[in-house]
């Protein structure tokens, strides 16, 4: 399976509680993350993660695009958290053994 | 920002790219002007340098967009240029929105401001622009109906 970065980790895992559209998108990464995806930033995220299928693009409300994320995103993003998660487990556990 | 920068910044992306995602791109840009309007230049380097990317991406960047794309850069580096000096808007406009310093690269030489102020009621008003130029040394620049001019340097 595809590597996700850094940003897109942030984009799916806010579209993993639910569709959003790009402003919508912006402030939950602030909160949750206090990273602030800038307009460009965001879009070039948005852009690459729906040409790999792991978000998708629904009708538009006025003229803001609500995202959703995929089947293949949610499997993308499960591997990249578990993947995060053992690196930090195995992180933490080094750095007690230094600490010793 | 307002809708013809907004604008302007849009038209640095791929056509193509523009014809999907222009509208709610513009849209986004306005809710983020209307949310955290002391953001707008920061916000503009960074379109400008992902713009960059997703030319690149699409295989056809145009001299302009790559132009752009080394102003973006410069600007990541704490400078906001090059603006140009025949372009009165451009100064002011620069000048308003940041405290760092602004370079005005006119055709043949480059000045850093350190402060301007201008002068309204006529129906050319004359921004006067302190700066420093390459070498260092403190220069005044008025600029008028779109023309700046030294007009002392120590």
């Amino acid at each position: 399976m595809k590597q996700i970065s850094d940003r897109a980790a942030l984009v799916l895992t806010s579209l993993a509680g639910g569709d959003k559209h790009a402003y919508a998108l912006t402030k939950d990464v602030q909160e949750f993350a206090s990273v602030t995806l800038g307009p460009g930033t965001l879009y070039a995220a948005l852009t690459r993660l729906q040409r790999d299928g792991l978000i998708e693009r629904l009708e538009a409300e006025d003229r803001r695009c609500p995202y959703r994320i995929t089947q293949a995103g949610r499997e993308a993003l499960a591997q990249r958290l578990a993947e995060s998660s053992r690196l930090a487990s195995l992180g933490l556990q080094r750095m007690a053994l230094g600490d010793r | 920002m307002r809708r013809r920068r907004s604008r302007l910044l849009l038209s640095v992306y791929p056509r193509s790219w523009r014809r999907e995602y222009g509208e709610e791109f513009l849209q986004l840009l306005a809710d983020l002007d209307a949310d955290q309007p002391e953001g707008r230049l920061r916000r503009a380097c960074n379109v400008i340098l992902n713009a960059g990317t997703i030319q690149i991406a699409h295989r056809r960047p145009s001299t302009t967009v790559l132009l752009l794309f080394v102003a973006g850069a410069l600007a990541l580096l704490g400078v906001y240029g090059p603006v140009n000096a025949t372009n009165r808007d451009a100064i002011v406009w620069g000048w308003n929105h940041n405290t760092n310093p602004l370079i005005i690269a006119g055709p043949h030489s480059t000045y850093f401001a350190t402060g301007s102020s201008t002068q309204e009621g006529t129906s050319n008003p004359i921004v006067r622009i302190h700066a420093t130029n390459r070498q260092g040394h403190k220069v005044t620049l008025d600029c008028r109906a779109g023309k700046c001019a030294p007009i002392s340097s120590r």
